[in-house]
């Protein structure tokens, strides 16, 4: 009997875990947020001053910039900002402003009527195309690559970003981050395309607002801003191929879809060293605005937009690329040879 | 709202402080639930809560009707026509487009084109799981293994926001008796939600959302462009990314839910380490899975009417849960795909099952519904591959079949899908994008399939063993680390779109 007994394993006791009141979980959950809000509290000024304006965001940017000051105070957020600084996840958001320009019916700012010509790349020394803006240039970008691999003479970078645009610089940058690009690449031809995120009111790098999105002044804001795009890429003999956003089928974005593609037409034939390019009149429907379907050159129908009706479908995307890559190539190709 | 953003956090203590103030009053407990779940699911865009309040009424309406139906004729005629309504929804605002330009693409080459009415439809949040949570409750009330309740419970029910807009699929049997016996406020098992809500926030916010920049958008944008090892590793990080987004969702969700004092059924067990596909479906989405089994295989006849009917049925249900993920030739495709593996290992298994395995094996029965044995008579051999063959080797061939349905489902049409398998084996070279840190990514995506669950409880019970304040500043400093660990900002979750 006890010879039997001995033989069975001895079952370990079972650990059962402690278990909380609800009341102090509901204050641990308080806890740990505070504690996540206090040691992370620029990066908490950032994320408020990065949501669409309004209440929400007023209210999330003077909570977190009081809670950011005092734990400055006492230096709580340093780890976390130098921890951030170390994994290179702050924005580097160097101080830029947008200059301001004349408008569409001043002079132009450039007297020189024609470019010099583009180089013509070889495989072994391509052309160095960059492309920029919003998420809708990112799927530009990333489907330019794929349209051009029998084309060894451009070698394509792609900086889009999505949610970016150029009426909150708090947010992000373009100007600097054009600054930048301009300055490390050397970009021969630079793609720029943002619109879809603009509906909103311009602010500037330090989340001050400078024109309310609606108000008189917006469009000139928005102005001066997609100039200094264009004026960043002037010199060296680089072009700047300015591509419009397709009509979107959300009424409050193509509103300013449609004005963003308008001033950049405007400020373009000022700028010989621009070209723009109208995205928007390829994948219209028949009446020239947006429609979900069209049809293609083929006669097919095919949806043009992914769920959002904002981003275009790959379909859609090679109808653009198949106008786009001439262009791009067309600034240096020359005749054929004997 | 998305679960690991500031917003959600400052309505969840909120609504936890407050449903917990309402514990002992369950009427009120509803009432408040049910508004803080309508606010979650209408943040984004709250026309889409009339559409989920119009499927509450309708679905409460129509199981009352199977309820009370004298005949078994009529309460099928009342059951049948929830179902149908219930399939018509999720057809128009899910399977609208696909139709419409399927139907184009035939008819425009024979000069048939017709002009539909060409409308964009906007895919509400999460309508897929709640319309599924409201067929098994008609389906349950039809076969009587649930009564009715009241609407104010099925509202909660379908509604109750850790769960409505991406499972787990929670039965009404499961989820109202928790509501009505609400449990004492005094132990809540806190270590366990804090495990799974900051393992959740892992998976999603720094191994999914990273992959996902670093190697799977861009090599399934144009796959054309990559090498052949980008294109091999982007697939693995896929298998990787999808598991930790959509684990990692439900994860949390059980997570918040357990802090509210209500169990969700698990929805993934280690899906990588399975050893066949059958065991792969066992261990991975779960609910959908169960939902499968329940409401379509075995109402298609389960493995009734011999071999044959068995197969056929099976392969049916992949095809079905396939096209469940979206309006796309490619999820179908993934559906046939993953139809056609099992019916396959079944053959196999049987075949091999005849000559080694043992005839009764109760390790082999449906494993959470019991009542459905009848219909499942026959023995399925799950682990057939364990007996045949080495398990790391049937393990890396499960994977590695999963990982080509994958290329299928993430792919944007079928034919990014096979010029992605053309690159695989012709795009020779490394590429770039095959960096250490996205190998360390995978890496560590995987090896969580493989650690014991005893190190993990073991954790869990040493934790559990903290002071509180102790734990409360450690999840703060860990939610940190995932915050700086991760890309900015925050990607929807993948199964939102489904």
């Amino acid at each position: 009997m006890n010879q039997t007994r001995s033989a069975q394993p001895r079952r370990r006791p079972r650990r059962v875990r402690r278990t909380q009141s609800a009341e102090t979980v509901w204050k641990g959950l308080v806890v740990s947020l505070i504690v996540f809000v206090v040691l992370a509290s620029g990066n908490m000024v950032a994320s408020a001053e990065g949501m669409p304006l309004g209440w929400q965001r007023t209210l999330a940017v003077g909570t977190s910039a009081v809670i950011d000051r005092l734990t400055n105070l006492v230096s709580l957020n340093r780890p976390y900002d130098w921890a951030a600084e170390q994994l290179g996840v702050e924005q580097d958001n160097a101080d830029f402003e947008f200059p301001v320009v004349a408008g569409p019916d001043a002079e132009p700012s450039v007297t020189t009527t024609t470019m010099p010509a583009v180089r013509v790349p070889t495989a072994a020394n391509p052309l160095k195309v960059v492309v920029a803006g919003d998420s809708t240039a990112k799927a530009l970008g990333d489907m330019l690559k794929s349209s051009v691999t029998d084309i060894p003479e451009l070698s394509i970078t792609n900086y889009g970003k999505v949610s970016t645009g150029l009426a909150r610089s708090d947010y992000f940058n373009w100007g600097a981050r054009m600054q930048e690009i301009v300055a490390t690449d050397s970009p021969e031809v630079t793609l720029f395309m943002v619109g879809a995120n603009d509906g909103q009111s311009i602010l500037e790098g330090d989340g001050t607002v400078v024109a309310q999105y609606g108000s008189a002044d917006w469009e000139e804001q928005y102005r001066e801003r997609i100039a200094g795009i264009m004026d960043l890429n002037q010199g060296n003999g680089r072009r700047l191929i300015w591509v419009g956003e397709p009509n979107v089928g959300k009424g409050n974005v193509q509103e300013a879809v449609q004005t963003g593609n308008r001033i950049a037409q405007e400020e373009a034939k000022t700028r010989p060293w621009v070209t723009y390019f109208n995205v928007a009149a390829l994948v219209a429907g028949p009446d020239g605005n947006f429609a979900d379907y069209i049809t293609l050159p083929d006669g097919t129908t095919a949806r043009c937009y992914a769920g959002d009706g904002v981003h275009l479908s790959v379909k859609c995307m090679n109808l653009v690329m198949d106008s786009l890559v001439p262009v791009l190539t067309g600034l240096y190709s020359t005749s054929p040879g004997p | 709202m998305l679960f690991p953003t500031m917003t959600f956090a400052l309505f969840f203590v909120v609504v936890l402080g407050v449903s917990w103030k309402l514990n002992d009053r369950p009427t009120d407990w509803k009432l408040f639930v049910l508004g803080a779940s309508y606010l979650f699911y209408g943040w984004a865009d709250w026309r889409f809560c009339f559409l989920l309040s119009a499927s509450t009424v309708g679905n409460w309406v129509l199981a009352q009707a199977v309820f009370r139906a004298r005949t078994d004729a009529r309460r099928k005629r009342w059951m049948l026509l929830a179902v149908g309504l219930n399939l018509i929804l999720l057809g128009f605002f899910k399977y609208y487009g696909f139709f419409v330009e399927s139907a184009l693409s035939v008819l425009e080459p024979l000069g048939l084109a017709a002009t539909p009415m060409l409308i964009k439809v906007a895919l509400p949040i999460g309508v897929s799981f709640f319309t599924f949570c409201a067929i098994s409750y008609v389906v349950d009330v039809f076969r009587g293994h649930q009564d009715t309740v009241s609407l104010l419970d099925f509202a909660v029910y379908l509604s109750f926001f850790p769960h409505l807009v991406a499972g787990p699929i929670v039965r009404v049997s499961e989820f109202v008796p928790q509501m009505n016996e609400r449990p004492g406020g005094q132990s809540v098992d806190v270590t366990r939600a804090v495990r799974l809500i900051c393992r959740g926030m892992f998976k999603k916010v720094v191994i999914a959302n990273f992959l996902a920049t670093a190697i799977v958008d861009p090599v399934f944008v144009a796959p054309g462009q990559f090498r052949n090892w980008e294109l091999l590793v982007g697939a693995w990080a896929y298998a990787v990314q999808i598991y930790a987004d959509f684990s990692g969702y439900t994860d949390i969700a059980i997570g918040i839910a357990l802090l509210m004092g209500v169990k969700f059924p698990d929805n993934f067990d280690q899906p990588y380490s399975a050893r066949s596909i059958q065991d792969f479906w066992r261990r991975w989405h779960m609910t959908l899975s169960r939902w499968l089994r329940d409401y379509l295989y075995i109402p298609l006849g389960g493995n009734r009417g011999g071999p044959n009917g068995e197969y056929r049925n099976l392969f049916l249900t992949m095809l079905f849960g396939g096209l469940w993920h979206g309006a796309s030739w490619t999820f179908i495709i993934w559906g046939a795909y993953h139809g056609v593996g099992l019916v396959a290992e079944r053959r196999h298994a049987v075949s091999v099952e005849a000559r080694w395995l043992p005839t009764e094996d109760a390790e082999l029965q449906p494993r959470d519904n019991p009542d459905e044995t009848k219909v499942m008579q026959r023995a399925t051999p799950t682990v057939v591959s364990t007996e045949t063959m080495n398990p790391w080797l049937a393990r890396l061939l499960v994977f590695h079949f999963v990982v080509v349905g994958w290329i299928f489902f993430r792919s944007t049409s079928i034919t990014g899908a096979l010029e992605y398998f053309w690159g695989l084996i012709t795009n020779w070279g490394v590429g770039t994008l095959v960096t250490p840190v996205v190998l360390l990514a995978i890496f560590v995506g995987m090896i969580g399939q493989f650690i014991p669950r005893r190190i993990g409880d073991a954790l869990e019970y040493r934790a559990s063993q903290l002071p509180p304040i102790i734990m409360a500043i450690g999840v703060g400093v860990f939610l940190l680390a995932i915050n700086l660990l991760g890309p900015q900002g925050v990607a929807p979750f993948i199964y939102f779109n489904f």
